[in-house]
């Protein structure tokens, strides 16, 4: 009995020494290479929107100049933004403002009529009647806060698609810092550009990928960039967008890089309505709209070249 | 089991007090000295082995309950020095308004109170999870620091948000160095907080149990979402550098003091 409680005595003993020595911190002054070295980690979380269940942002330009509402002005920019969160994916779907459709204001007329009468929510209801799409929410802005909101970001590097003329200047193809003025003149160039306003709107929504590929490296860098935008935004827009869902929104963005983003405009072809030159949209945009409503997204090859215009190929 | 009976030699026996000493039961009258003398040391030896066995049980006992998993006792696996306390340096607090023509004075006002309130969180979050070794790579007890949503987050970035998962296999000391901190308060017109993130630049020195030093660095943002009265952090974007170093000074930094 007293050997067995002697030897389990001496095993503890050093057991507990061998531990013990092995876990006292030795003497500071040894210097050296660590014994662990982690070099670099990244924590990265934020609350953001996830699921399949796609949200639409309706996303317009009005033409209000000084003295009238910004909602009461011609919405001359129309843009259907959908996003599918758990696909990462995201599609641009521009509708050109002289689109001729029933109003849900009363009548028909040019689409960006219905936004005078009946505010926004005339001219969403318009486009939901036309599309079959439903919209989360909408973003509104015009001539004078939307060259703000660029000025307040410090410019904007927008990706010029192809070489073209600018009604206010020549542009070369690639990225280039505009200010708010200039990106302003880039985004409603028309006169010089063959296909007109569809072409016109296919830059609009380049304007909106840049400002998406600017917004996440900056967003990368220095996390309160993330308010800079945030607060630029909301001072220059209308929208029903509140701060909880567009701070998900944005660290959203940040799993959605550009290249998973396509950018169309709606297929038509022009004509004469009495007086007015408008345009005349195909019935195959339907088929384009019920796709992207059921997703959220349209991928590269679910887009006909006829609906990506562009001067060089002859879109 | 042999002496388990109450008898002599048995563990009561042995450790009984020098009114009861087995020695004075087991004696007879009519032993002779040398017969006493032998049995008197046999009878120490077996108390001294059975107490010095029972004695390093204990103490095994309390090493293994304590002295494993960063819980130590003080002075074995820990310094021995008191936790630092600490206390961010804030370079500056100002806001981002989401309306034009706002109250300019309000919303300063605002970005100042919300900045030292998220400070106050930022330092005992970063005392908690880096500088007590009680607490290291224990994200329970900086759960109380973030939203439901972001608690759920903390096992994954462990190693960011605290020294480490199991920090006490590798350290024994955190020292911070000058830390600073600078707020932006996101605000309606009216000098209402609507959102606050928190830029920080975190420094401090580590001791490694053999003997080396490494500096920590931890730089990024905290977003801060108000929660009844309290703001918590909802989101976070934050690297971690780790390289070695040489010992720190013993001067305390201006910005961290002992508690």
């Amino acid at each position: 009995m007293i050997r067995r409680l002697l030897a389990v005595s001496l095993a503890l003993t050093a057991w507990l020494a061998g531990t013990a020595l092995g876990s006292v911190g030795v003497t500071p002054q040894a210097a050296g290479t660590p014994l662990l070295e982690i070099g670099r980690a990244h924590a990265d979380y934020g609350p953001t929107l996830d699921g399949t269940q796609p949200i639409f942002i309706l996303v317009l330009g009005s033409d209000a100049r000084p003295g009238t509402p910004m909602d009461h002005g011609l919405a001359d920019s129309i843009h259907i933004l959908g996003i599918n969160p758990a696909a990462h994916r995201a599609t641009l779907y521009g509708i050109p403002r002289d689109s001729y459709v029933p109003l849900a204001t009363g009548g028909t007329n040019k689409i960006n009529a219905a936004m005078p009468p009946g505010g926004v929510p005339g001219e969403m209801q318009t486009i939901e009647n036309l599309t079959g799409i439903h919209f989360d929410y909408y973003v509104l802005t015009g001539f004078v806060p939307f060259a703000r909101a660029v000025n307040d970001l410090g410019g904007l590097v927008i990706d010029v698609p192809y070489d073209m003329q600018g009604d206010a200047g020549h542009y070369s193809a690639g990225p280039q810092r505009m200010s708010g003025g200039e990106a302003l003149a880039f985004a409603r160039t028309r006169h010089y550009l063959p296909l007109g306003d569809f072409n016109r709107s296919m830059n609009q929504g380049y304007v909106m990928m840049s400002a998406l590929t600017q917004f996440r490296a900056e967003y990368a860098k220095d996390p309160v960039n993330l308010f800079t935008w945030l607060g630029a935004g909301l001072r220059n827009t209308m929208t029903t967008l509140p701060v909880d869902e567009l701070v998900r929104l944005g660290n959203l963005a940040m799993s959605i890089p550009t290249k998973n983003v396509t950018n169309l405009v709606a297929q038509g072809t022009t004509g004469m309505v009495g007086s007015q030159s408008v345009v005349h949209l195909s019935d195959t945009n339907a088929a384009m709209w019920q796709k992207l409503a059921a997703t959220g997204y349209l991928l590269p090859k679910q887009i006909p070249p006829a609906f990506t215009p562009n001067p060089l190929i002859g879109g | 089991m042999p002496g388990s009976d109450g008898g002599p030699g048995s563990l009561e026996a042995v450790l009984a007090t020098d009114g009861k000493t087995p020695l004075r039961e087991a004696a007879s009258p009519s032993t002779g000295r040398s017969q006493k003398t032998a049995q008197r040391s046999k009878v120490a030896r077996r108390r001294a082995i059975l107490g010095v066995g029972a004695a390093v049980v204990v103490v095994a006992i309390l090493f293994f309950v304590f002295g494993r998993g960063g819980n130590g006792i003080p002075g074995i696996g820990h310094s021995q020095q008191p936790t630092p306390d600490l206390v961010f340096h804030q370079t500056g607090a100002n806001y981002e308004s989401t309306q034009i023509d706002g109250n300019k004075a309000a919303q300063l006002a605002t970005a100042k109170q919300v900045a030292t309130s998220m400070k106050d969180q930022l330092d005992q979050l970063f005392k908690t999870s880096y500088l007590d070794a009680d607490t290291w790579g224990d994200t329970g007890e900086i759960e109380k620091y973030f939203t439901d949503d972001a608690k759920g987050h903390l096992p994954t970035d462990v190693g960011v948000l605290t020294l480490g998962d199991n920090a006490s296999d590798t350290y024994t000391y955190v020292q911070p160095q000058k830390s600073t901190v600078s707020a932006k308060v996101l605000t309606d017109g009216h000098g209402n907080a609507l959102r606050g993130v928190s830029s920080i630049d975190f420094v401090a020195v580590a001791t490694h149990k053999d003997g080396t030093y490494s500096k920590i660095t931890v730089t990024g943002g905290l977003f801060f979402v108000k929660d009844g009265n309290t703001w918590r952090i909802e989101g976070y974007r934050l690297d971690r550098t780790e390289k070695p170093t040489t010992a720190p000074s013993t001067t305390p930094s201006p910005t961290s003091e002992a508690s």
